[in-house]
């Protein structure tokens, strides 16, 4: 018996301490790793940081482009003050801003109600609205208070929310369905490919026939079935997803498992009188940990993007939340309107998955039980 | 290897018929029907409808009469496209939609094993690099994304192909949305070439062979020979999708293809319709699953069918 | 390749069309696009011109008795089918007892409802010789309706009542629709029908006014999706379309200017209340829900402009029927909130206690989605928590038309024909269908069906605006916006004149080089 025969079978653990060791030593497997931790932890911990709510509707902003300076330009700053009295019947009569602070003339037929404030208070671009003093026996007045400045460093949507806030919130639901579907995805199609592949004969046969059904059966069904029975769960979202993505998965470890068994040191080991559940778990997938995680990395793509339909369909995030398929779907829609929309919830998505790619393909040559 | 395949041909059986079964089910149990919209119909107008296609019978009635139907090979008439029937709306689109899909199978396996073969055998150069980056690319960006963008950047900003439209078949109307389709599918025939080739050229039967002198280009052969598996059991599934189309680069590009019908079919509740997919999809993965296990019997002559 | 072609190149206008239509039989149709087909291929008694004002079609006069309730039709001498078959009155006998066959199973049979003993025939309750429709002579056509009916002419330029060719349908069957066996009596024909790709209509040699007719073939080309619409009327593969992707709405003003047309349109998108149950069976609280809502700010950033702010419920554009708008409609935003507030108080709720909670069902799409974020964050100024629950289409109507549980509901309406009945019938208690919020008022029930029999317009559409006051004031369906028809033309095309029915026959067309 050569030490080659025996080899894809290591020490228990070892296999997984010697591939995290080598991973250690990569530094192009790092900075992947890196980037995937910096990507999560921003939209983790980012949406308690960001100045706004994912879901705060600035009505002053709708559609805003992607800018580094802070919003209101001053060129706006009086026709918002106008049209704000102008709701309250007062009109403006002379404006001085002065950095932060402004300081408003104002001046109407009537005597002014000093609830007139609530509209310049309910300006986006206003805040802390008080009455300096009155005149004229109340017919004009000056109203002092502080230009509200916000920025959005990659614009805002249709309803005036923040991109960046609502792309770091989409990516909590993204992350997690790219994850948890993938995962689920990954132990249901490599076990029922490994079963299938290595007991052989008619449990094959109805194994995989029966992946053949699933295969052809209207999931748009499924779906809106899952979400009428079972109501709108957020865990049903992985169940519906992991469900349908397993399929390949299963077919391709299947494939794998037939070839591998035919293996001089699987034919080996049974010669040994290892058992065949040993030889399934020891030596057949430890072999194809390769492939499996290529087609991983291939499946998390599709996972996140499916989320976007099943979410249509009524299942999975509901508004205001959003996640990052959504985004896209919705700024493919304006694509020559209002590009940002797009740009930038595809810049996470692809630099996400670019570095699960890489980190997959390094995960690959590190779990290769050849290369010691 | 006949009676493997005729064994094959007698489980399509019992998998269509559960894949219809099951659908029905599904489909009938789904809420809201063909002719629920936006603008309600007057009850007694329901009524109507609802005898002429037969949906006020019990639902075991209208399941063998659909059985009864399909053995006869007539999918029945679409809810949503009035004037044909299901058979009619398929033998008008299916050709379009194989033209396009087979295009883009072509082109994916092509340039996919291609560059994955290429990547593996150059590991860790620039190309490899390129290659990586590259179907990393390919299989994040959605196609939701990919073929506006393609139509717009070369219809629309440089003008040299159509936007959309089938244009009585002329190639300028086929490259974009054959592109779109293959884009990703490129993308993971490389990807899983390249993991698997890696792996292949390590073997030992490929050290021997290279340590006893043999040409290198008769070495890749034969690690691709040992490498084809992943990308083969892909292939299945991968043809089954691409030549039964895709909703969203039809609908981009204008094809009359029979993608749409998938998705539209059961938002729109067209129940003939949607089995009528059923029974394609079910056919196409019955036959691809088979020729896909007979290929594998090819590649690897250890693996008998018995 | 110059060798080959005609003397005279033909004239092709592709048409893009946001919608496949179901089918090519005019009597199975029931959407806009498809409507937009069947005025191209066939013609009714009446017919519509370009600016969707009536004018006689395949009848060139017509008279109505004192009472209203006889009609009677003149063809023309030369009104012909595609094939040069004269058009007959009994050709509209068949065609109208076909459409209101219960086995035929026409979807907008209803609509002839008026017609004597329509409704009898579509039901089975009555022989279909029974129907109000004779043919005098071979030219001389009469039909009696159940009530004077104003809207009655407006009625029949609508699809259900064009007429069919008998001896096609009798030979093919279902097929009779196939090109190469369709016979016609419009202004085209048609030549080609290949799903999801093109329909392609030839002019009609025999119509009577084929000589005025400027377009010799009309493509026209299924469009769903929005965006790439855009990208082919940009590249000029398309002259019109009849939508426009709404998001991309700034970016079209800027780039295609005066190509966009905005139009108002007769059509209301609204939430409807379920007034079945607690506490949306309160009038203050719906009212309240109501005057919260910033409509102008909808219409203006949610929509970009290509909807209008809606105060009453039927929109503006009917002839002698001033807009009904809700009384608070002079107060400021902030006045209405404070309003809203103190409705909601007396109610029963309270912003610091007891909030109201309601859920908004809407069917999926990026503006109603939008919408309903907008809705939400304006009810959260008046201590009303939202939550937000969509559906596909489907799903969301069958809920709605099942009687299934919700709080409030989107949904929408679009004309059938010209006249503010059309509008008000959806409020009516026995409209099982179409009311979705269940409302059931006895003084508007009176109100609307007292109109149904009244001869002079004037009364009746007083006692109409009078109906929809109640409407207005009680708020079962709180109307959001009025449609406004937004459409893309190339400067090449020219007569399309826009007007609130959005209807634009070939016909009237001409395509500039």
């Amino acid at each position: 018996m050569t030490d080659a025969v025996l080899a894809p079978a290591p020490a228990r653990g070892g296999l997984t301490r010697r591939a995290l060791g080598r991973l250690k030593r990569d530094p192009v497997g790092l900075a992947a790793l890196g980037l995937l931790a910096a990507i999560a932890l921003v939209c983790l911990a980012g949406p308690w940081f960001s100045p706004h709510a994912y879901d705060r509707v600035y009505r002053s902003y709708v559609l805003v482009p992607p800018s580094l300076q802070p919003y209101p330009e001053p060129a706006t700053l009086e026709g918002a003050l106008r049209s704000a009295l102008a709701r309250g019947r007062v009109e403006l009569t002379r404006l001085t801003i002065d950095g932060d602070r402004f300081r408003a003339d104002i001046a109407g037929a009537e005597p002014i109600d000093p609830r007139v404030l609530r509209y310049v208070e309910r300006a986006d671009e206003f805040r802390d609205a008080r009455l300096a003093e009155t005149r004229d026996g109340g017919r004009s007045a000056v109203i002092e208070g502080h230009v509200n400045r916000v920025r959005f460093l990659m614009g805002t949507d249709a309803n005036g929310r923040d991109l960046l806030a609502r792309i770091l919130a989409g990516g909590r639901v993204s992350l997690a369905v790219g994850l948890l579907a993938t995962l689920t995805s990954l132990v249901i199609g490599v076990a029922w490919g490994a079963v299938a592949g290595f007991v052989g004969g008619r449990t094959d046969d109805v194994m995989m026939r029966i992946v053949d059904v699933l295969y052809a059966l209207p999931f748009v069904f499924l779906v809106i079935l899952l979400v009428v029975t079972f109501g709108r769960n957020f865990a049903l979202l992985f169940l519906a997803i992991g469900a349908i993505e397993w399929l390949d998965m299963a077919r391709i470890v299947r494939g794998e498992t037939l070839r591998l068994k035919r293996r001089e040191f699987v034919q080996a080991a049974r010669a040994l009188g290892v058992s065949e559940r040993r030889i399934l778990l020891r030596h057949i997938l430890p072999n194809m940990v390769g492939t499996v995680v290529v087609f991983a990395t291939l499946t998390a793509p599709k996972v996140i993007l499916l989320e976007s339909f099943l979410s249509f369909l009524g299942l999975g995030v509901q508004a205001p939340l959003t996640s990052w398929g959504a985004l896209i779907a919705q700024g493919a829609g304006s694509l020559q309107g209002a590009p940002h929309l797009l740009l930038f919830p595809a810049a996470f998505f692809v630099a996400t998955l670019s570095a699960l790619n890489v980190l997959g393909d390094r995960l690959r040559d590190a779990f290769d039980p050849r290369e010691r | 290897m006949i009676a493997f395949v005729l064994r094959r041909l007698l489980w399509a059986i019992p998998t269509l018929f559960a894949v219809v079964t099951l659908s029905f089910l599904l489909m009938r149990f789904t809420p809201g029907g063909p002719f629920n919209a936006d603008q309600a119909l007057a009850p007694a107008v329901l009524e109507n409808l609802k005898r002429a296609y037969r949906l006020d019978q019990p639902l075991i009635v209208q399941y063998g009469d659909y059985l009864a139907r399909l053995l006869q090979g007539d999918l029945g008439p679409s809810y949503s496209y009035r004037d044909f029937t299901v058979t009619e709306l398929f033998a008008r689109a299916l050709p379009y939609s194989l033209q396009i899909g087979g295009a883009a199978l072509i082109l994916a396996l092509v340039l996919g094993v291609g560059l994955g073969a290429l990547a593996a055998k150059r590991q860790g150069s620039a190309l490899d690099a390129a290659v990586t980056t590259l179907s990393g690319l390919g299989l994040t960006v959605p196609s939701f994304v990919i073929a506006p963008l393609l139509s717009l950047a070369f219809a629309v900003w440089l003008g040299w192909l159509p936007a959309a439209g089938w244009g009585q078949g002329a190639l300028s109307h086929k490259v974009l949305p054959v592109v779109a389709l293959a884009l990703p599918q490129i993308a993971a025939f490389a990807r899983l070439t390249r993991a698997a080739t890696i792996e292949a050229l390590k073997a030992d039967h490929i050290r021997t062979a290279r340590a006893y002198g043999l040409p290198e280009w008769r070495v890749t052969a034969h690690a691709l020979r040992a490498a084809g598996g992943p990308a083969l059991s892909y292939l299945g599934p991968a043809a089954a999708a691409l030549l039964t189309g895709s909703v969203v680069v039809e609908t981009i590009f204008g094809i009359p293809g029979v993608g749409r019908y998938f998705v539209l079919g059961a938002l729109n509740r067209d129940y003939a319709l949607v089995m009528g997919t059923v029974v394609l999809v079910g056919v196409f993965v019955v036959l691809f699953n088979l020729l896909v296990d007979l290929a594998y019997a090819v590649l690897d002559p250890r693996i008998r069918h018995d | 390749m110059a060798l080959g072609m005609p003397a005279q190149a033909l004239t092709v206008y592709d048409r893009g069309n946001a919608g496949e239509p179901e089918t090519l039989d005019p009597h199975l149709v029931s959407t806009v696009q498809e409507a937009n087909l069947m005025r191209d291929l066939f013609e009714g008694l009446t017919a519509h011109d370009a600016r969707a004002e009536v004018t006689p079609g395949a009848a060139e006069r017509w008279e109505a008795s004192d009472d209203g309730r006889t009609w009677t039709f003149m063809l023309r001498p030369d009104a012909r089918w595609s094939n040069g078959d004269p058009v007959t009155a009994e050709d509209f006998v068949y065609s109208l007892r076909r459409i209101l066959d219960p086995a035929f199973a026409a979807k907008y049979a209803n609509l002839l409802y008026p017609i004597l003993n329509a409704e009898k025939v579509n039901k089975g309750e009555a022989p279909k010789e029974a129907l109000g429709i004779a043919a005098r002579d071979a030219r001389t056509l009469e039909i009696r309706l159940e009530r004077p009916t104003p809207y009655f002419l407006e009625l029949l330029t609508h699809q259900t009542t064009y007429p069919v060719h008998r001896a096609s349908i009798e030979r093919f069957g279902r097929d009779w629709v196939k090109p190469g066996r369709m016979v016609t009596n419009g202004a085209y024909r048609l030549a080609e029908n290949l799903p999801n790709d093109h329909i392609r209509l030839e002019k009609n040699p025999f119509f009577h006014a084929a000589s005025e007719v400027a377009i010799d073939v009309v493509n026209y080309v299924p469009l769903e999706d929005r965006g790439a619409a855009l990208r082919r009327f940009q590249t000029s593969e398309i002259q019109s379309y009849d939508d426009v992707p709404a998001e991309q709405i700034a970016f079209i003003r800027r780039t295609l200017g005066d190509q966009l047309r905005i139009a108002p349109y007769v059509g209301v998108y609204y939430y409807a209340v379920n007034v079945r149950k607690a506490p949306f069976a309160d009038p203050r609280v719906r009212r309240a829900l109501s005057m919260a809502l910033d409509r102008e700010f909808i219409a203006e950033k949610v929509w970009a402009g290509t909807m209008l702010p809606a105060y009453g419920w039927v929109p503006p554009g009917f002839d002698g029927y001033a807009p009904v708008e809700a009384s608070w409609r002079a107060m400021s935003q902030l006045e209405r909130e404070d309003a809203a507030l103190a409705l909601l108080k007396e109610a029963g709720f309270d912003p610091d206690g007891q909030r109201l909670e309601v859920e908004i069902r809407y069917n999926s799409g990026e503006n109603h989605q939008n919408t309903a974020t907008a809705i939400a964050d304006m009810w959260k100024a008046i201590g009303v928590d939202a939550r937000l629950i969509n559906a596909d289409g489907k799903t969301h109507y069958a809920h709605l038309q099942n009687r299934g549980d919700f709080d409030v509901a989107r949904a929408a309406w679009i004309a059938d024909y010209r006249d503010p009945q059309n509008f008000l019938f959806l409020g009516l208690s026995d409209n099982v269908g179409f009311n979705y919020p269940g409302w059931n008022s006895p003084p508007y029930d009176a109100l609307v069906k007292a109109s149904d029999d009244m001869a002079d317009p004037a009364e009746r559409l007083a006692t109409l605006r009078k109906a929809e006051a109640i409407l207005v004031d009680e708020q079962p369906m709180i109307p959001i916006l009025f449609y406004a028809s937004k459409a893309l033309v190339s400067h090449r095309l020219k007569g399309w004149e826009d007007n609130v029915m959005d209807i634009h026959p070939t016909r009237y067309l001409r395509l500039e080089p």
